[in-house]
C-alpha cells in the first residue's frame, strides 16, 4: 500500500482544487442479471443469480426488490442438462441455487437464464483440469529456520496463457495441561485452520520488484463465491510466475496456537504441552473467465485512478453475455498435509 | 549559459540588422503538398503556422498543434497526449532530424519537447506510411530543424509567462557552413523560491515546505557544404527537467517526506548527404539517442518515545533509460521519368537501463534500526536491424503508385521476431483541383511503454518485446478525395485500422510499474478504429480559416477487461476544431482556435443489486460505459509586432487559453444523493489562463 501514498496524496489534492460539474448518465444500462457460477469439480458449487437495476434508475435509488419468481436457469455441460435444484434460497435481490452435484472436470460448461424484463443472458466456460502436481516440498531457511521455502513442482512447465490460483492452509493442533482450581487436571487438544497471507505466498521475486499485483488474491469458498465472506484467500498466478515446471515462495514458520476458544475458569493454570503444524498446499487451474473475474475482484480495491482517467479500468470483468458477472471453473490438487521439516 | 546566449544575441542583432526573411522562406506550399503526395494522411505544418497555434502558457507547442488535426485524441486536457487513429499514445514515431526521440514532453506532458524556434518543418502522417518509415503503429511525427542562414545572422530572445526562449542562427563561415542554436528554460523555480522562503517564515511553528521545477532544452545544428553535391549536419538535443520537494516537521518527532525526480534526453546525430549524380543522392546518418529518468523518494515518520526514537523510514530510487545508437541510410533514385525509388536500411542497438531499489528502516527506540533493503535491476539490450524500398512508379499522367515494403528484425537474447510489412498509396488525379487516394499499411512495434498509468511520467520506461509481450503490429487502410480548388482546401479522407499484440497495464495502480517480469502485469489485446475526416481550409491574405471534423470510432478487445469489445478510453465519436487567423494590420494579427468533441469515456458501476440485509452493490458491466460531458474550448491570442529603427522586430503575444473559462470535466465518480439516487459527478480543472511574452527578434 505504501506504493499509493503519493498518488493518494496528490489526486486528493486535485479533488480539492476541482470544481463540481453534475452530468447525466441515465442511459448506459438496462436491468440485467448478475451471474456467478465457479464451477469446481469435486465439490457441489453453487450458483447466484441476481436481478441487477440500473445504476442510475430511480428503482435503484428506490433499494426496490424484484419480481424473480419467474426465474429460469439451465446448465449444461457438454450439451447434457445439469440437474439444479429446485428450492433456491432468496436473499435481497440473490438467488442462490445448489449445491449442484459435482462436475467432471474437463467439459464444457454453458449457462442460460431469463427473468422477463431483463435480456437473456449466456456464459460459457471449459472446466480446467486440475494441475498435474509432482511435488511440494518445504526446506527450511536462515540462522533462525524460521523461513520455509515451498517450492511446487509440476510434471511440466505449464502451457502459456495458463491461469492458477494458490492457498496454503495451516492446520495447528496444540495440547494443553488443564489445572482447575480444585486440583483437577485434564489434558485437551484444540485446532485450528488458518490461511497464509497473499504476502507470504508471494515469490521473493514478486516482492523485490514491488509489484502489488504479485499478491493478487481473492477471498474464496471451495464450491461458493468470491468476494462474499467465508473461506480463505486464493493467490492468482499465470505460467509467467513459474519459472519452468516450479514456483516458490517462502513462508515464515509462525507460531500459530489453537487454543481454547472460552476464557479459563479463574485460578485454572494451562500448561502448553506442544503442538503441531500441518500444511496443505492446493493449486488450482482456472478457467480463463474465473481468473480474469477474480483479478477484476480483487482490483477493485485500486481502482481509484480510473476515476481521474489516468489508468485503464481493469475492474470490469464479465463473460455473460447480455448480463454481467462471471461463469467460470477452477479445479484444485491438494498436496499435503505436510509436516515442515525442522 | 542562457544569459551568454543573449549577449551574443544583442550584439549580432545590432550588428545585422537585417530584415527577417525566416518565416517567409519557410512557408512551404501546403495546398501543393496536399494535392502532390501520393500517401494518405499527411499533413505538412511550416515554422509560421507553428508559431501561431496553441501558444498554451506563451510557448508554441507541437504536440498540441497536432492534437488540433482530424483523426487526433488529446486525451487529457493540458497533456501531450497523442492518440492517433484509435492509437495508445505510445506508438507514434517521433523523429527530430531523423533520430527517434523517445520521451518527448517536459512536466509530465504539459509541454513538448520541441523548440519551435529551431523547427522548419514537420510532416504527419496518420496512414499511408511509405516505407521508410517503421517501429511505430499509428503515426509519424517527422520534425526538422531548420540549417541556419549561410549569409545572413538571424535570432531572437523570448520571455513568457513560464519561459524564456533565445534563438540564434547563421553562418561560421560564410556560404560554407552554418549555425541554428534554440535554447529554452522554465523561470517558475527562480520566483517560487523565496516565496516558498517567505511561507516558511510567516508559518514557522508549521512544517517546513520546500520545492522547485525547472526544465530546459537546447537545440542546436550545424551544417557544412563541402558542395553543392556534398553536405554535412550535425545535432544536439538536450532536454531535461527537474523536480524537487520537501517537507520536514519537528513536533515530538520527526517527519519528512522528500521527492527529486530527473529525467530528460539527449539525441546527437551527424548527417551526410551526398548526391551521385543527378539521379541518385544518399543520406548516412549515424546517431545516438538516450531517454532516462531518476526518481527518488524518502519518507521517514519518528516520535519520541521514553527519551528513544521510534518509527519507521523508507528510501526508494527509480532510474530508468533507454538508448538507441543507430546507422541508417536512405538514397533516393530516379531512374527514369516514371520511377522515384527510395530505398536505405539501418541498425539500431537498443539498450535498456532499469534499476530500482529501495531501503526500509524500523527505528526502534535505543537500539540500530531494523533496516531491510531490496531491488532489481532488468538491463538489457537488442538489435533491430531494417531494410526497405519503395517506388513512386508514375502509371499514367493522372495514376501514381507508390508501392513498397519494409523488412524488419529484433533480436532480444534468444528471443528474435521479423517483420514484412507492405506498404501502397494510389492517388488519381480526377481533374486538375480533384484527386482521389486510397493507401494500406502494415506497422510493427517491438518496443513497448511501460507505464501504470495514461500520463508521461518519469517512472515509465520503455522495454523491449519479450517472449510474454511480442511486438504489436496494425494494419490500416485509408482513402478518401482532396480537393483544392483556389485559396481552399476540401478533404474527406476515412480510415479503417487494426491493431493487435497492443497492450495494457493489468496490475494494482501504482506509479511504478513493476521492471522485473513486466509483462505479467500487463494484457494484450487488440484494437479497432475507424473514421471519417474532413478538412476545409480557407488560405485568403489576410484571414486563415480551417474546420477540421472527426467521426470516429475506437474499440478495444481485451480478454482480461471483458470477454466483449468495448470502446477505448478516447472514443471521441466527434470532433470539431475551427482554427483561424486573422492578419488585422501591418504586424497585427488575431488568431483563435475552438476545441469540441465528445467527452472522454469513463467507467462508471453500471447497476446496483440488492444484498441479503438490504446492503446495495454496485457492479460493473463493461469498461467506458459511460462518457464525461462533452469538451469544448476557445483560445485566442493577438501578435503584435513592431518594426524597430534597425529593422528588427519587437513582439508582443497575449495568448488566452480557455477563453470562456469553460471548465472541462477532467474525472469523474459515482456519487448517491440524499433521495438515493446515483448519479455522475464530473469535476473540472483548468479554468481560464491568460498568458503573455514579448520576443525580439531579428
Amino acid at each position: 500500500m505504501k506504493l499509493l501514498r503519493i498518488p493518494a496524496l496528490l489526486l486528493s489534492a486535485l479533488a480539492l482544487a476541482a470544481c463540481e460539474i453534475p452530468f447525466s448518465v441515465e442511459n448506459i444500462s438496462e436491468p440485467a442479471l448478475y451471474v456467478q457460477y465457479l464451477a469446481s469439480p469435486g465439490f457441489g458449487s453453487k450458483v447466484m443469480v441476481a436481478y441487477a437495476s440500473p445504476a442510475f434508475s430511480q428503482e435503484a435509488a428506490a433499494d426496490a426488490l424484484a419480481d424473480m419468481s419467474n426465474l429460469s436457469l439451465r446448465i449444461s455441460l457438454n450439451g447434457e442438462p445439469v440437474l439444479i435444484p429446485e428450492e433456491p434460497q432468496r436473499t435481497g435481490n440473490y438467488m442462490i441455487f445448489g449445491p449442484l452435484a459435482p462436475l467432471k472436470a474437463g467439459g464444457r460448461l454453458e449457462l442460460g437464464a431469463s427473468l422477463p424484463g431483463c435480456p437473456e443472458v449466456l456464459a460459457r466456460t471449459e472446466i480446467p483440469s486440475p494441475p498435474a502436481v509432482e511435488s511440494v516440498t518445504m526446506t527450511p531457511e536462515g540462522d533462525e529456520e524460521e523461513l520455509l521455502k515451498v517450492n511446487v513442482r509440476l510434471a511440466g512447465a505449464p502451457l502459456e496463457d495458463s491461469r492458477f490460483a494458490l492457498r496454503v492452509i495451516v492446520r495447528r493442533t496444540d495440547r494443553y495441561s488443564i489445572t482447575l482450581p480444585d486440583g483437577t487436571e485434564s489434558e485437551k487438544e484444540f485446532s485450528g485452520t488458518f490461511y497464509e497471507t497473499p504476502e507470504q505466498i508471494a515469490s521473493t521475486a514478486d516482492l523485490a520488484s514491488l509489484d502489488l499485483d504479485a499478491f493478487a488474491s481473492v477471498n474464496y469458498e471451495e464450491g461458493g463465491f468470491i468476494g462474499r465472506g467465508g473461506g480463505g484467500m486464493l493467490n492468482l498466478l499465470t505460467d509467467k510466475q513459474f519459472n519452468g515446471a516450479e514456483y516458490s515462495f517462502h513462508i515464515n514458520r509462525h507460531d500459530y496456537h489453537a487454543g481454547p476458544e472460552q476464557e479459563p475458569e479463574a485460578g485454572a493454570k494451562i500448561t502448553h504441552l506442544g503442538g503441531e503444524t500441518l500444511y496443505s498446499v492446493v493449486l488450482y487451474s482456472l478457467s480463463e473467465e474465473a481468473y480474469n473475474f477474480c483479478k477484476a475482484a480483487y482490483l477493485t480495491n485500486f481502482n481509484m485512478l480510473s476515476n481521474f482517467g489516468v489508468t485503464p479500468p481493469n475492474f470490469t470483468y464479465t463473460n455473460v453475455k447480455g448480463g454481467l458477472g462471471v461463469v467460470g471453473a477452477l479445479s484444485g490438487a491438494v498436496s499435503g498435509p505436510i509436516t515442515a521439516p525442522r | 549559459m542562457a544569459a551568454a546566449l543573449i549577449a551574443t544575441a544583442t550584439a549580432v542583432a545590432q550588428e545585422t540588422e537585417k530584415r527577417d526573411t525566416l518565416e517567409t522562406s519557410f512557408v512551404t506550399a501546403v495546398k501543393e503538398k496536399m494535392r502532390n503526395t501520393t500517401q494518405t494522411g499527411l499533413m505538412r505544418i511550416d515554422s509560421e503556422k507553428l508559431r501561431r497555434s496553441a501558444a498554451v502558457f506563451g510557448t508554441p507547442d507541437i504536440v498540441k498543434t497536432l492534437q488540433t488535426l482530424p483523426g487526433v485524441a488529446a486525451g487529457n486536457e493540458l497533456m501531450s497526449g497523442l492518440y492517433v487513429h484509435g492509437g495508445d499514445g505510445n506508438d507514434n514515431l517521433f523523429l527530430l532530424d531523423g533520430v527517434p526521440l523517445y520521451n518527448i514532453s517536459h512536466f509530465g506532458g504539459f509541454f513538448s519537447s520541441f523548440n519551435t524556434d529551431v523547427v522548419q518543418s514537420l510532416d504527419f502522417y496518420k496512414s499511408g506510411f511509405p516505407a521508410r518509415y517503421g517501429g511505430r503503429l499509428s503515426s509519424v511525427v517527422d520534425v526538422e530543424t531548420g540549417e541556419g542562414g549561410f549569409n545572413e545572422y538571424h535570432g531572437g530572445v523570448s520571455l513568457g509567462a513560464i519561459d524564456g526562449r533565445i534563438h540564434l542562427s547563421g553562418p561560421i563561415v560564410k556560404d560554407r557552413c552554418s549555425f541554428n542554436l534554440g535554447y529554452r528554460r522554465s523561470w517558475m523555480d527562480i520566483v517560487t523560491k523565496p516565496l516558498i522562503a517567505w511561507a516558511n517564515r510567516r508559518n514557522a511553528d508549521g512544517p517546513d515546505s520546500d520545492g522547485s521545477y525547472a526544465m530546459s532544452d537546447l537545440n542546436a545544428r550545424v551544417t557544412y557544404k563541402f558542395s553543392g553535391r556534398s553536405r554535412l549536419n550535425a545535432s544536439v538535443y538536450w532536454g531535461r527537467d527537474r523536480l524537487r520537494a520537501s517537507m520536514e516537521e519537528e513536533e515530538d518527532g520527526f517527519t519528512r517526506l522528500g521527492i527529486n525526480t530527473v529525467w530528460g534526453s539527449l539525441a546527437c546525430s551527424a548527417a551526410w548527404d551526398y548526391k551521385v549524380s543527378g539521379a541518385l543522392k544518399g543520406k548516412l546518418l549515424g546517431y545516438y539517442s538516450r531517454s532516462g529518468s531518476d526518481v527518488s523518494y524518502d519518507f521517514k515518520v519518528s516520535q519520541k518515545v521514553h527519551g528513544g526514537e521510534s518509527g519507521m523510514g523508507m528510501d526508494d530510487s527509480n532510474a530508468g533509460s533507454v538508448y538507441d545508437i543507430g546507422l541508417k541510410y536512405d538514397a533516393d533514385w530516379y531512374p527514369g521519368a516514371s520511377h522515384h525509388v527510395r530505398f536505405g536500411g539501418a541498425a539500431v542497438w537498443h539498450g535498456y537501463g532499469t534499476e530500482r531499489n529501495y531501503t526500509q528502516s524500523t527505528i526502534i527506540p535505543y537500539m540500530e534500526p531494523v533496516v531491510s533493503r531490496g531491488g532489481d535491476d532488468s538491463s538489457c539490450h537488442a538489435i533491430e536491424p531494417s531494410a526497405y524500398i519503395e517506388d513512386e512508379i508514375f502509371l499514367r499522367y493522372n495514376l501514381t503508385l507508390n508501392a513498397g515494403v519494409r523488412l524488419s528484425a529484433f533480436v532480444n537474447g534468444s528471443e528474435a521476431w521479423w517483420s514484412a510489412e507492405p506498404r501502397a498509396a494510389m492517388k488519381w488525379l480526377i481533374y486538375k483541383d480533384l484527386c482521389a487516394k486510397l493507401s494500406y499499411t502494415r506497422m510493427s512495434q517491438y518496443n513497448h511503454l511501460v507505464s501504470a498509468m495514461y500520463i508521461d511520467l518519469p517512472t515509465n520506461s520503455w522495454m523491449p518485446s519479450t517472449k510474454g509481450a511480442g511486438p504489436m503490429v496494425s494494419d490500416q487502410v485509408a482513402g478518401g478525395l482532396y480537393f483544392t480548388p483556389g485559396r481552399f482546401i476540401v478533404n474527406l479522407e476515412g480510415w479503417y485500422k487494426t491493431m493487435r499484440g497492443i497492450l495494457s497495464y493489468n496490475g494494482a495502480n501504482a506509479f511504478y510499474p513493476p521492471l522485473v517480469n513486466w509483462e505479467k502485469s500487463f494484457t494484450s489485446g487488440r484494437g479497432e478504429s475507424y473514421g471519417l475526416e474532413f478538412e476545409g481550409t480557407y488560405r485568403g491574405k489576410e484571414i486563415e480559416l480551417s474546420v477540421y471534423y472527426t467521426l470516429g470510432w475506437s474499440w478495444r478487445e481485451f480478454q482480461a477487461y471483458s470477454a466483449f469489445p468495448f470502446p477505448d478510453h478516447n472514443d471521441n465519436r466527434h470532433k470539431i476544431n475551427i482554427t483561424g487567423s486573422w492578419k488585422i494590420s501591418e504586424g497585427v494579427s488575431l488568431f483563435f482556435n475552438w476545441n469540441y468533441h465528445t467527452g472522454n469515456r469513463i467507467t462508471l458501476p453500471s447497476h446496483v443489486v440488492i444484498g441479503p440485509e438490504g446492503d446495495t452493490g454496485l457492479v460493473f458491466q463493461a469498461p467506458y460505459n459511460a462518457s464525461l460531458p462533452d469538451y469544448h474550448r476557445l483560445d485566442a491570442g493577438l501578435d503584435i509586432e513592431k518594426r524597430t529603427r534597425r529593422g528588427n522586430k519587437l513582439g508582443i503575444n497575449v495568448s488566452v487559453y480557455n477563453l470562456y473559462n469553460h471548465l472541462n470535466a477532467s474525472f469523474a465518480m459515482l456519487v448517491r444523493g440524499s433521495d438515493g439516487k446515483y448519479s455522475g459527478m464530473a469535476y473540472g480543472l483548468i479554468p481560464i489562463i491568460p498568458t503573455f511574452s514579448i520576443s525580439y527578434t531579428f
